[in-house]
């Protein structure tokens, strides 16, 4: 059987780095998001918490950006790709997904390219939650440090809490949906973990299955194609 | 437990700070050592803010007239709302509301996060970097419980601080209003009864309350009500989503891949 190098070796150590800080970040923060939730923990428990929580932030901003500085043509081409003009297959796509997600056994998704126009719609949502994120936590850190001593005024601190909190549910709920999809929950992507947490790589009949002319293109240049 | 208040009546005051040393002598709050620690304003307030080691001050207005200085004194400490802005903001669920009304930190729990400090309209709460802890004014709640008076009302030698059950010290603070207004004091506002939907410290501002630096209509920050709107949409949100993808995956039980296109031809 032929197989199709889809995740390099980069790809997929950024996404375990980020996947460890993600649900670090997430876990940690849903203690002082539900007051309920760390009622009943003893103080040095949440300050732990705080503490892992700055650590998986520190992950969760710093890794991307050490991997776009390793590989920035990669990073650059993949966003080359994210803004190009739809196809008729694209829109297709988009207009398919939700009754997709309901009635796979009824509804036949269009071919794609290397990435499908849902999952551009979603990567982009998502990084630009994370970002929202990224930048509300650093004032929220920043304006309590008493080591940097800046001082916000509390109006801005009051936006950034809501920022932050706003952005977590919407970065969240894409999560939840990105790994339902992504790890293979949903019946049709059985098989996709492997791309991120095994070798990186997609059988033919996977690989045409979901991206039907990167497929095409892959198995054409042979370049990262494997018999296995 | 009946609710109780704190009335202060600024026409009587006479900016004394006794209020503010049997405060700190209570709890045993420190003063600063060091020599010059506050800086001179020319002022008699001092500190000129509440503090982690300093839960009420005497604010000064001194006012210049054609004849010496028109004095403004306010009593500044927790206000001790019962829309309590700290408590909402609070993520760990240390600020609470008393039965008596008095506004609580508790510090077994507090973590020094500073939301309330940012969420207080006011800018009571007060952040203190050796502990990672947040202080403010509790109404002596340790007093209260054994029957006695908040240190600060205990030792007022003029009785602008009067302390009881707060539908009496409303009444008390209407009848003040009328002797003031009737001694020539126009613009005296009571503040408290109805602001944030009752305070457990009530004023008497005989100069009008901007004279003596209150907030006119205070209320919680809009952003700290949005918020606190989001806890409840994000557990709808993330509930939507689970019952969505379950949803999802039911559908999906059984399901078998269409046969793929056929393959084009591959040059090798």
């Amino acid at each position: 059987m032929r197989y199709i190098q889809r995740q390099s070796k980069h790809a997929r150590t950024v996404h375990w780095f980020h996947t460890i800080a993600c649900l670090s970040l997430f876990i940690t923060g849903l203690f002082l998001y539900v007051p309920a939730f760390a009622g009943g923990l003893d103080v040095g428990v949440l300050q732990a918490g705080r503490l892992i929580h700055r650590i998986a932030a520190v992950i969760f901003i710093g890794v991307p950006l050490i991997g776009t500085l390793v590989n920035p043509k990669a990073v650059a081409h993949k966003f080359k790709e994210y803004f190009q003009a739809w196809t008729p297959e694209d829109k297709e796509f988009m207009k398919k997904f939700l009754p997709y997600m309901f009635a796979p056994k009824k509804v036949h998704m269009p071919k794609q390219d290397r990435y499908k126009s849902g999952q551009k719609v979603a990567d982009l949502a998502a990084i630009v939650f994370s970002m929202l994120i990224a930048i509300s936590g650093a004032f929220m850190w920043i304006g309590v440090s008493p080591t940097l001593n800046v001082e916000f005024s509390a109006s801005l601190m009051r936006f950034m809490y809501f920022m932050h909190d706003g952005s977590m549910i919407a970065l969240g709920v894409l999560l939840l949906a990105h790994i339902f999809v992504g790890a293979g929950i949903f019946q049709p992507y059985r098989g996709t973990l492997r791309l991120m947490f095994g070798d990186g790589k997609i059988s033919e009949e996977e690989a045409r299955f979901h991206w039907g002319f990167w497929a095409e293109d892959e198995l054409k240049s042979g370049k990262n194609v494997t018999e296995e | 437990m009946a609710e109780m208040a704190i009335f202060y009546d600024a026409s009587k005051c006479t900016a004394c700070k006794g209020c503010q040393v049997a405060c700190k002598q209570w709890k045993q709050l420190p003063s600063p050592l060091t020599a010059d620690e506050f800086e001179f304003t020319k002022s008699y307030q001092s500190p000129l803010e509440v503090s982690p080691n300093t839960w009420i001050i005497m604010t000064f207005d001194e006012v210049d007239q054609e004849i010496g200085v028109e004095w403004n004194f306010m009593r500044r400490a927790c206000f001790h709302c019962s829309d309590a802005a700290c408590e909402q903001a609070c993520p760990v669920g240390a600020i609470s509301k008393k039965d008596n009304g008095a506004v609580v930190i508790d510090q077994e729990k507090c973590i020094g996060c500073q939301y309330c400090t940012n969420a207080c309209p006011f800018d009571i709460p007060k952040w203190e970097e050796a502990d990672n802890k947040t202080f403010k004014c509790w109404l002596c709640q340790d007093r209260l419980a054994n029957a006695r008076l908040p240190g600060c009302v205990t030792t007022c030698p003029t009785g602008a601080l009067t302390f009881g059950e707060r539908t009496e010290m409303v009444a008390a603070a209407k009848t003040a209003l009328d002797d003031v207004k009737a001694r020539g004091f126009d613009k005296a506002e009571l503040y408290g009864v109805d602001e944030l939907e009752g305070m457990h410290v009530l004023f008497l501002a005989h100069r009008g309350l901007e004279a003596h630096g209150l907030v006119r209509d205070p209320k919680v920050p809009d952003m700290i009500e949005f918020w606190q709107l989001l806890k409840p949409l994000g557990g709808v949100a993330f509930a939507a989503a689970v019952g969505g993808l379950g949803l999802s995956y039911l559908s999906g039980i059984g399901y078998k891949r269409e046969e793929p296109d056929e393959p084009e031809e591959v040059e090798k």
